[in-house]
Order: structure tokens, then C-alpha cells, then sequence
């Protein structure tokens, strides 16, 4: 086997585990919005026909709320797709793009770790007072997506810094050549 | 200071708005030698807020209506309703571009799903080709004073936060926003009336049938205003029941009886839907952590106290708030201001002797023109990008619009009346 079929192989075992979390990650969307339509709905109807309802009903779509939101937030990290202003974007050189971008997403990074960090405190803190969401429920659970989609987040751009430098590289490389 | 404007250049550099937010909220928390969990604290209160429900529902029932042919057939129905008037088509876009942005969020979706039918339609009747590229690309943010729009419902919320002598309440809002956007409405179809046409074969006139046919295709949509606005307005529905009703409707409707989205392309649906959600919840969620620490440092104090030692009048403070806003609209989306301007303006204009509904509504309208605003509004880009014409022709285009409403914004703005009647 040469070296690039062996190259091949393990990019195409990266890809597939990429695409095996981006599966689950846009399966959880799926699975919160389509259940907060049901249960919403369900609710509305309950309470008017027969003035019925389920304690847990409101707290729960409540977390789905903030669930849906951090995940949501997740995938638009996927492709760079989150609220910017970059007015200065359309000045940046070409040879400059790719470092900029690196500076920004080291940015993101730091921010998400920290974000990540304290929530994981935040947690853990209601863990050790074994407080209750609803329904005896630990409300660290529900915090738990606060680490989570916020470490993810940093765990991708990771990956979005890795690239930069390899763009940058190849940039610096081909001036090289050139030069 | 020097941390401010670090964190000024990386935003203005492209990083993501919500870090931008969080670090200012951590280096705040952080110099105040507060335990920095707070912000997690802070994040964890995007649960314990019923009303972002209506968020993440009516973004996806928004995107299903823009993803099926719901445009077309709005288009249809209102040409049947309104053909008949002077200038009929021109009417007929901007009402079917206010009701669809309303609904959709003025995220540009109403340009992409609308422009397509109506600007080719508008050239047919003669109207010139620069009007119509000002119209579409106008017609993208109108709509957005109305029930149910997001920015309308952001508003409320961040107003919510803040703690309040004079409670704001979305419903409120919802009632304050409908005569300021008739008023946009009705400016923008009387200079529409005026335009002069090429001439052209006369028109058809709108057959009995084709009402009917018009009625019967939309037969299915026809409802959904009048059950949201209807129940939201009647009192019958919480915001975020109206907006679990509008899914739960809009799904069924578009999936299993017009089948105009297939069950399998849902998941796309729903991930493009949830990435605006998601973006606007991270600002949303670190912005009630950014928004504490400014009212912990009383921010808004101290900015009211600079204020009035230039500024005494009520009505000055406005002009100037307007010019702000404008040029604000044009940097920051629509979402990012309000949770970013909206805690430090309020209480300031509430010193001022501003309502909090009426502020609301007046900055709802600034933003509106923002959206196509030189040189940099965002609705420009994505006419300029589905029409394939040179931005600058965008800017000539829309000009005239933008004189119509910045006047009727001033109007909004002086006449506090206007927004306030209903809410009385």
C-alpha cells in the first residue's frame, strides 16, 4: 500500500467520523424541535379541552429552549455561519485573509474554553448540592449543555485554526516558489 | 480602554459577535473580582425565559413557509385582492412582502422568495426597472413593526431584563407596532401610485374565477393569520402558544396536506433554521450576563448624567437617537443591536421621559431602514446578489425609498401617539 492510498484511507475514516457526529449533532435538532412542537401543542390542547396539564411540561420545554439554542449554536460553528459585524472584512488583503481569520478563531477559542470552563464549575457545583431541576430531576443535567456546546464550539474552531495555518503555510510556500 | 478597542477590531475583523459580548461580560466580572461562573449563571437563564419559546418556532415555521410555494400563492391572492387599485401591483408587492416578512423574519427571505415572482411581474406592467429593484430590495425589512416578528419579540425581552419601573410587555408591543407599519405601508403605495408607467396592453381584469381559484389555492394559509394574530391579539394565546400552533400548523399543512416539502428534506429545514436560532441565542444568552454587569456598574446612569449636560430637550435626544440608530443599522444586524444597544439606550430615554413601547418601536423602524442603509445595509447585498445588478444601481435605486421612510420613521418618532394610541 502505497502512502497516499494510506493518506486517503484515514482522511476518508476522519471524514466518516465527522460525518457521524454531524449526524447526531443534526439528529438531536431534529429530535428537540420536532418534540417541542408536540409537546407545546399537546399542552395547549390539554389545558383547553380538559383543563389538564403536566407539571413538568413548561420547566422542560424551557431546557429544550436553551438546549436548541447551544446546539443550534454549535452547528452554525460548523461553517463560520455565526452573527458577525466584520465591516473591515472587504479591506483585508488577500495575503492577509487566512492570518486574520486565525487571530479570530484563537479568539473564539480562548472565549469558548473559558465559557466552557465555569460552566463546567456552574455544574459541578449544583451536582455537589444535588440541586433539583423539576420532577427530581438534577438540575445539572440540563447545565451540562453549557460546557458541552461551548467546548464543542472551541473544539471546532480548533480544527478551523488548524486549517488556517495550513492555508498559510501553503500561501508562504508558494511565494516561495515564486520568489 | 485599550481592552475595548482590542475587542472593537476583533469584531470589526469578522470574530463571532457572541465572543465579542462574553469577553467584555468576563473582563468586567473579572476587574469587579466576581467568581466568572456568573456568566454561566447568566447563560443558564435562557431556560427560565417561557416567551424564547416563540424563537426557535416561529424561525422554523418562518423557514418551512419560505422553503414551499406559500410565496407565490400569497402573490396570487393578493393581486386578486388589491389588482384593481391604481398602481395595483406595486400595492399588491409591498402588502404581500409585509405579511410574508412578518411572518419569516426579515432575514431576507422575503427578497429571495418574493423578489423572484414579483420583480418580473412588476416589469411587465411597465413600471421602470429601478423602481422595482427599490421596491424588492425596500420591501425586505417591511413588515417588521407587525405581529409576530422576531425583532419585535427580542425587544420585549431584553426590555424584560432590565427591571423596569414601566413593564413592557410583547403584546404590547405587538399592538404599538401595527399603526406605524401602516403608516410605512400606506407612504410607500402612495408614491408607488404616482409612478409613471410605460404604457402597456391593457390588463385583464381579475375574473370572479380567478378570485376564487386564488381563494381555494391558498385555502390552506388563509387561516394562519388570522389564528396567530387573531389569538395573540384576542388574548386566547401566549405569544409562545401562538407560536407552537403556527409550527404545528405550518408543519402538518406543508409536509402531509400541500406535500410541497418532503418528509426527508426536513432535517436540512430544521438545521438551517436552528443555526439562526443558535446565533442568536449565544448573543442573546452572553448578552444577559454583558447586560447585568451594565446595570451592576449603572452604565446607563452615568451615560444619562453626560447626556443631559448637552442634551436637555426630550426631542433633541430623539433626533439624535435616530441619526445613531441609523448608522447602527447599517453595522449590526437587526438581532445584535438589540441585545447589544437596547440595555444602555432604554433607560436613558426612559430619563428622558420616552415610553419603553414607543422607544421600541422607533428603534424597530431605524433598524428597518438600516437593512438597506449605503453602504453597507445587508438587504443591498442579497438584492444585489439574487438580481445580479451592481450595488452601486442598488444605492440609486433605493434612495428614493429611503427619503419616504426616514420620513415616516421622523413621524414615528414625534408623534409618539402614533405607536401608543392602542396600547392605551
Amino acid at each position: 500500500m502505497t502512502d497516499s492510498t494510506m493518506a486517503n484511507q484515514k482522511r476518508s475514516f476522519l471524514q466518516r467520523c465527522l460525518h457521524f457526529i454531524h449526524s447526531i449533532e443534526d439528529g438531536m435538532l431534529v429530535l428537540l424541535l420536532c418534540g417541542m412542537i408536540l409537546l407545546a401543542s399537546a399542552q395547549i390542547f390539554l389545558r383547553n379541552f380538559f383543563d389538564f396539564g403536566f407539571s413538568w411540561s413548561d420547566p422542560l420545554l424551557r431546557v429544550m429552549v436553551l438546549w436548541l439554542g447551544l446546539l443550534g449554536g454549535l452547528a452554525a460553528s460548523r461553517d463560520g455561519k455565526h452573527i458577525t459585524i466584520d465591516a473591515l472584512a472587504p479591506f483585508i488583503p488577500d495575503s492577509a485573509r487566512h492570518a486574520v481569520a486565525l487571530v479570530t478563531q484563537l479568539f473564539t477559542i480562548l472565549v469558548c474554553s473559558i465559557i466552557a470552563w465555569h460552566g463546567a464549575r456552574f455544574a459541578f457545583m449544583d451536582y455537589e448540592m444535588q440541586t433539583m431541576a423539576f420532577s427530581k430531576i438534577p438540575i445539572w443535567y440540563f447545565e451540562s449543555i453549557i460546557p458541552f456546546a461551548f467546548g464543542m464550539i472551541a473544539v471546532r474552531y480548533c480544527i478551523h485554526a488548524t486549517l488556517s495555518v495550513f492555508a498559510i503555510a501553503r500561501q508562504w510556500q508558494e511565494k516561495k516558489a515564486e520568489a | 480602554m485599550p481592552a475595548a478597542l482590542l475587542l472593537i477590531l476583533l469584531a470589526l475583523l469578522g470574530a463571532p459577535l457572541f465572543t465579542i459580548i462574553a469577553s467584555s461580560a468576563l473582563l468586567g466580572f473579572y476587574s469587579e473580582e466576581i467568581d466568572l461562573s456568573v456568566v454561566a449563571i447568566e447563560i443558564y437563564r435562557l431556560a427560565e425565559m417561557p416567551v424564547l419559546l416563540a424563537i426557535p418556532l416561529f424561525t422554523f415555521a418562518g423557514y418551512m413557509l419560505g422553503k414551499c410555494n406559500a410565496a407565490a400563492r400569497l402573490v396570487r391572492l393578493t393581486h386578486a385582492l388589491l389588482g384593481w387599485l391604481p398602481g395595483g401591483l406595486a400595492i399588491v408587492a409591498l402588502t404581500a412582502c409585509a405579511i410574508f416578512t412578518a411572518f419569516t423574519g426579515a432575514s431576507g427571505v422575503t427578497i429571495v422568495a418574493l423578489g423572484a415572482l414579483l420583480y418580473p411581474a412588476l416589469a411587465q406592467e411597465g413600471y421602470r426597472e429601478r423602481f422595482n429593484l427599490g421596491l424588492i430590495t425596500t420591501s425586505g425589512s417591511l413588515g417588521l413593526l407587525f405581529a409576530p416578528s422576531l425583532p419585535l419579540i427580542l425587544y420585549g425581552v431584553v426590555a424584560q431584563q432590565l427591571g423596569l419601573d414601566q413593564p413592557v410587555s410583547i403584546d404590547d408591543l405587538f399592538l404599538a407596532g401595527i399603526l406605524p407599519g401602516l403608516l410605512m405601508l400606506v407612504m410607500l403605495s402612495i408614491y408607488s401610485m404616482m409612478q409613471k408607467r410605460a404604457p402597456r396592453a391593457p390588463q385583464p381584469k381579475v375574473t370572479k374565477e380567478e378570485f376564487l381559484a386564488s381563494l381555494r389555492e391558498s385555502a390552506w394559509e388563509i387561516p394562519l393569520p388570522f389564528v396567530v394574530l387573531g389569538g395573540i391579539y384576542s388574548g386566547y394565546f401566549a405569544v409562545s402558544e401562538a407560536a407552537a400552533v403556527t409550527a404545528l400548523y405550518v408543519l402538518v399543512v406543508e409536509v402531509f396536506i400541500q406535500r410541497e416539502i418532503k418528509l426527508k428534506d426536513l432535517p436540512a429545514i430544521i438545521r438551517e433554521s436552528m443555526i439562526l436560532v443558535g446565533g442568536i441565542m449565544l448573543i442573546l444568552g452572553v448578552s444577559l450576563a454583558s447586560t447585568n454587569y451594565i446595570i451592576d456598574t449603572e452604565v446607563p446612569t452615568k451615560l444619562f448624567e453626560t447626556i443631559q449636560e448637552h442634551v436637555d430637550s426630550k426631542w433633541t435626544f430623539l433626533i439624535l437617537l435616530n441619526i445613531f440608530l441609523l448608522i447602527l443599522g447599517t453595522m449590526l444586524d437587526i438581532f445584535s443591536a438589540l441585545v447589544i444597544v437596547v440595555p444602555i439606550i432604554l433607560p436613558v430615554a426612559m430619563a428622558y421621559g420616552i415610553h419603553p413601547v414607543h422607544l421600541g418601536i422607533v428603534f424597530l423602524a431605524n433598524m428597518q431602514v438600516g437593512y438597506f442603509t449605503p453602504p453597507v445595509g445587508m438587504n443591498l447585498f442579497i438584492a444585489s446578489y439574487r438580481f445580479g445588478k451592481p450595488i452601486m444601481e442598488l444605492y440609486r435605486a433605493t434612495l428614493p425609498f429611503f427619503f419616504i421612510l426616514m420620513l415616516a420613521v421622523l413621524i414615528i418618532t414625534y408623534v409618539p401617539g402614533l405607536s401608543l394610541m392602542l396600547v392605551e
